[in-house]
């Protein structure tokens, strides 16, 4: 495997603009001859399928969901950043730059991440031109405000939804393209497997989920863009349905997987409630910018919050790192809260944690400026614990949201398999090792409006592409593959639902792969991964029919490779014998217990190449260089 | 807690639906509407039986996903939510629970008590958007919008496109979806040149689709999880009487030409 | 789909339809009701005909003219059912299949039985005109030409006058999710006006339900007599 990441030459801030002109285009009246294939409806998906058919390919597009309305970047809350400047708070596509590097640690691409920055800018203009109506003041421009990790306000917003007004900007985009007739989209249908033909990525086989036909779909290029794996921990703030196949079976077909131990934990998670628990439910870190977090000064404190003096509370944030207080990143705030609830401080029922409390926010700013900002989201709290968070402080616990980690691409979004490209959070290029809030939708959208419609026309104008149909034997022979694993999942008819393995795998990981880690455990895990999975294959209980909807077998196979997966992430994780980002190896940390990096020898993005099953998989290494970002320790004292 | 449901199986499209009787134990005040059925199902496979199929997704009432009709009511019996968010702490012990799939011509059953509600993209499909390519864009604050509109427009945005609305209506009608998206666009300067065209494509759809029509019962608004008013439909009303005699006068003024 | 045609078949174009008829036959009932009222003037003095006689002449003045107006009449009612008839049908077919249980939230009693009070309108108008305009439904008591008389010879029979009053109750209904309902329908989509127009729309029904009632009555308890 060659990591070539075809960074253009020049400086930083003019290396786009050159790349873009040295690029090959495809005639406008030869574009309706190449066709497309996107995977995922999300922001990035649904973003690069409009603006691909806009261009005039031919796109066909595909979502699990029952509509492509539905993909999971709905339910982003807190917002879009963007150098916009608007506020006047001395923000730049530079600053912009700086903070993401600096914020993922070091372990992100330079030039993809200025690129990132520089698209900032165009996102919010085309977003506002479709009419997504982002958060305005009163004189009717657009409205600001700060989000963790930043010392400026450039954070875009709509309400507590605006993931879920940019999707339904995008989603309309591609609606129109579909009703032009420029899309062929393919709803209820799940992607199972990559076609690989003659090195080049040339078609997917997909599950009709409604009425479980196996088919294919060939193409001169595909797209991925599936999303993120935090559903490997069971749970976590993903939807249900958001799974690793897509991109953990391109790897199989020899995608490189690009450093999958680095996951985010969301600090402000409401904290889990009993075993019948589904999914967790994020409150929107922008809470973070009006509540304050604590716990009691004396451990196992169970007085009711309210009487607890202020001189009994621990501010720790605010303590800690007196500089950004409550809006340091996400990783900070998490290993934070898990320090004080691993220490006896944590609060509530089970003790797993810690106070946000809008006392003081609703003193300084009235209770109806409070519901403005926040309204939907305390209602949200309100309906899932039964606690009025106007009077009582909230109680939240850090879960696992997203995930940096992913098919590795070079600058021009494709992986190691020629023709196969991949965006937003199913690559792995812009956020290194953490992702600020309110990133990510900026990066989906920026892959998908703004870089793959450029570079894909690169790729078609110069590169050989033979024609091939879904006739061709391999196609038939990765359906006959697809086929026969549905098959012999359900022929297993064992005990054990597919539900109560994945619970089980999930516990697994959290207890050793999750917000901290060490080398023990995670030895100990990459041992009992494959056991688990054995039992898996031996003991689960899937029923129905392949040729029907059947919800289990679609979670059964999810489930059977984040059981594959599950091992290349604990293995990354042991390899990468250094703290950084999300990140954190108990063995490599400062004395007052901030993660400590080790640039000398891992100052570059892990690349694993599969080597088929039961092997050990290969490693490689992209190393990154820093010329405008000098790597120190991050300080957010 | 323990609680006798009544749930709608049907095979498929074409089968032959009927109700089902499941008792559903141990189930935690805390746990959602949704974990309470993963329960049932997780029983059901046990018991080497195929558990019951229904849409759900985010499970934060955001994606639309999920839907079920519960004892009669859409998303259940609170206000402003959907069934996801919908917690067991609403429900006694003992309690029977009839779930059935949302019923309307447009919205056809696939299995047990999952529908097909891709009417609601044809409709978006025909109109619901701004037409506007990548790249395109002035800058955004080149045009000043209003808070108030602004916020007006985010009201009607806020749909999740989830059909509590048609299931609720004693017509089957999805005025109250299609207002949502002709008041969202309608109201913002992005959305005018379009507008009329919009509104004409989106009902024209509407209708083709087989929904029924709007007599003012108000069960939509009552149902919907993001309490979208029905004042949008009036909305919606005008509009279309508006763009159909600015079709007129356009078709005639072409006539002249 | 373009043109009157088009607007026709459009689900919106006809309900606009049933509310802009709607509405017109409103205006008309409230001119009637208002007519019915000179009732209360008395049989006439000096001879001259009773004021109600006098009116019923001076609509017949012009008998092209009243024709133009009782044919416009019957083209909005015709419009209004008929087009009604094809909207109920096309709601019903939206929804083949029951829910085994439903419940309703915040629709109103008046709402639910729009097209049961249309029905029962329609039935008593037939018999109104038959009895008051033809004279066909009670041809003993009828005299042609003498509206007055008519009215109150009816009227004193107890049961024809019950009749007259009940046949306002589902009236009453229609009216008061009619009127809002059809204001709506036009386009009236301002949360505050939408308030007022509702109850504005019930004010009205229940005056021209009032007024109706009130002849009828008059005669049964001896306040009109002949």
């Amino acid at each position: 495997m060659k990591l070539d990441a075809k960074i253009p030459g020049g400086p930083i801030e003019t290396k786009w603009d050159r790349h873009r002109f040295d690029m090959k285009l495809v005639n406008p009246a030869n574009k309706r001859k190449f066709s497309v294939i996107v995977v995922g409806t999300g922001l990035a998906g649904a973003s690069a399928a409009a603006s691909m058919a806009e261009l005039g390919y031919q796109v066909s597009a595909f979502c699990f969901q029952d509509s492509p309305r539905r993909a999971h970047s709905i339910a982003a809350q807190g917002g879009i950043n963007a150098a916009k400047n608007y506020q006047n708070d001395g923000d730049s596509i530079w600053r912009l730059f700086y903070d993401t590097v600096k914020g993922g640690d070091y372990r992100a691409r330079e030039a993809n991440v200025y690129r990132l920055a520089q698209s900032s800018v165009q996102i919010i203009d085309q977003c506002v031109a479709q009419g997504v109506p982002f958060a305005r003041e009163y004189g009717g421009l657009l409205a600001n405000r700060s989000f963790g990790g930043a010392q400026v306000s450039r954070t875009f917003y709509a309400r507590g939804q605006t993931g879920q007004q940019l999707l339904l900007g995008a989603y309309q985009a591609l609606a129109r393209q579909i009703g032009l007739g420029r899309v062929t989209m393919h709803p209820r249908t799940e992607m199972l497997d990559l076609v690989v033909i003659d090195g080049q990525a040339r078609g997917i086989v997909v599950r009709d989920l409604v009425s479980g036909e196996i088919r294919s779909h060939a193409a001169d290029v595909v797209v991925l863009a599936t999303g993120g794996y935090s559903n490997i921990f069971y749970l976590s703030t993903n939807a249900k349905g958001c799974n690793v196949t897509a991109i953990w079976r391109a790897h199989r077909r020899g995608a490189g997987f690009a450093n999958p131990c680095f996951t985010q934990i969301h600090p402000t998670c409401i904290p889990v409630a009993g075993e019948h628990q589904s999914k967790l439910t994020l409150m929107s870190e922008s809470l973070r910018n009006d509540g304050r977090i604590w716990v009691p000064k004396k451990a196992g404190d169970s007085r009711p919050a309210d009487q607890i003096p202020d001189a009994e509370r621990d501010y720790y944030l605010e303590r800690r790192y007196p500089a950004f207080g409550n809006l340091v990143p996400r990783d900070v705030a998490s290993r934070a809260a898990k320090e004080r609830c691993d220490s006896g401080f944590g609060v509530g029922p089970t003790k797993l944690g810690v106070f946000l409390d809008f006392r003081d926010a609703i003193k300084r700013l009235s209770e109806p400026v409070v519901a403005d900002r926040y309204g939907n989201l305390f209602q949200m709290y309100e309906q899932i614990t039964g606690e009025n968070p106007y009077k009582v402080p909230m109680r939240i616990f850090p879960a696992p949201h997203y995930t940096m980690g992913g098919l590795w691409v070079d600058y021009n979004l494709m992986s190691t398999i020629p023709g196969l490209h991949v965006l937003g959070e199913a690559n792995f290029s812009d956020h290194g090792a953490n992702r600020l809030g309110a990133s990510a939708l900026m990066q989906g959208l920026a892959d998908g409006y703004f870089v793959i419609p450029y570079t894909i026309g690169h790729y078609l104008a110069s590169t050989p592409i033979p024609k091939v149909d879904t006739g061709h034997a391999e196609f038939k022979r990765v359906e006959a593959e697809a086929n026969a694993r549905n098959r012999s999942l359900l022929a297993i008819k064992g005990k054990r639902t597919v539900d109560s393995f994945h619970r089980e795998l999930g516990r697994l990981m959290w207890d050793n792969v999750g917000m901290s880690r060490n080398r023990a455990d995670l030895e100990k895990t990459l041992a009992r991964v494959p056991e688990l999975r054995e039992e898996f294959w031996k003991n689960v209980a899937v029923e129905g029919s392949a040729d029907d909807l059947n919800q289990s077998l679609e979670k059964a196979g999810r489930v059977a490779d984040f059981f594959e997966f599950g091992e290349l992430i604990t293995r990354d994780a042991l390899e990468r014998a250094e703290s950084c980002g999300g990140h954190f190896r108990e063995e490599f940390q400062t004395e007052d217990g901030e993660a400590r990096r080790d640039d000398e020898n891992f100052c570059h993005s892990t690349v694993w190449e599969w080597q088929g099953p039961g092997k050990a998989p290969v490693q490689h290494r992209e190393p990154l260089s820093f010329e405008y970002v000098k790597p120190s320790q991050r300080s957010y004292k | 807690m323990r609680l006798t449901l009544k749930v709608w199986r049907q095979a498929g499209r074409s089968a032959r639906g009927g109700f089902q009787e499941v008792v559903a134990e141990g189930v935690s005040p805390d746990s959602s509407f949704l974990e309470m059925l993963d329960g049932v199902n997780e029983k059901l496979e046990a018991e080497g039986r195929e558990p019951i199929a229904f849409d759900h997704d985010c499970r934060e009432g955001i994606c639309g996903s999920c839907s079920l009709m519960i004892n009669g009511h859409p998303h259940g019996p609170d206000d402003g939510v959907t069934t996801c968010q919908l917690h067991m702490r609403r429900y006694r012990d003992g309690d029977t629970i009839v779930i059935e799939p949302w019923r309307a011509r447009a919205f056809p059953v696939i299995k047990d008590l999952i529908v097909d509600r891709s009417a609601f993209d044809r409709i978006i499909q025909v109109g619901g958007f701004v037409s506007v390519n990548t790249g395109s864009a002035q800058d955004a604050n080149n045009l000043p919008i209003g808070k108030e509109v602004a916020d007006l427009a985010m009201d009607t945005a806020a749909c999740i496109g989830c059909g509590a609305c048609v299931a609720a209506c004693p017509n089957a009608s999805a005025m109250l979806f299609v207002s949502a998206k002709a008041a969202h666009l309608g109201r913002l300067p992005q959305g005018q040149p379009e507008r009329h065209a919009r509104t004409r494509r989106m009902v024209a759809q509407m209708d083709t689709e087989g929904f029924g029509g709007c007599t003012n019962h108000g069960e939509c608004e009552a149902a919907c999880p993001k309490e979208i008013k029905m004042w949008n439909i009036s909305f919606l009303n005008r509009d279309f009487l508006q763009a159909s005699l600015s079709e007129r006068s356009a078709s005639q003024r072409a006539g002249d030409g | 789909m373009s043109g009157l045609g088009g607007f026709y078949r459009s689900s919106i174009g006809k309900k606009i339809v049933v509310g802009a008829t709607g509405i017109l036959l409103v205006g008309f009932l409230f001119v009637h009701m208002l007519g019915n009222l000179q009732a209360f003037e008395g049989p006439g003095e000096h001879g001259e005909p009773a004021k109600l006689t006098q009116y019923g002449e001076l609509l017949r003045t012009e008998m092209a003219v009243l024709w133009a107006m009782r044919l416009g009449l019957l083209g909005l009612l015709i419009l209004h059912v008929v087009t009604t008839v094809r909207l109920v049908a096309e709601n019903r077919a939206a929804r083949p299949e029951r829910y085994a249980m439903a419940r309703s939230m915040k629709t109103t009693f008046a709402a639910r039985t729009m097209i049961f009070g249309g029905v029962a309108l329609f039935a008593y108008v037939v018999y109104h005109i038959l009895h008051l305009t033809v004279g066909a439904a009670h041809r003993d008591l009828f005299r042609e030409g003498d509206v007055y008389g008519n009215v109150v010879r009816s009227f004193s029979n107890p049961v024809i006058a019950t009749v007259y009053v009940a046949a306002m109750i589902p009236v009453f209904f229609h009216l008061r999710h009619g009127i809002q309902s059809a204001l709506r329908t036009l386009g009236v989509d301002h949360p505050e006006h939408l308030a007022r127009i509702q109850t504005a729309g019930g004010a009205l029904a229940a005056l021209i339900t009032l007024g109706f009632m009130a002849v009828p009555l008059g005669v049964l308890f001896n306040l009109i007599r002949l």
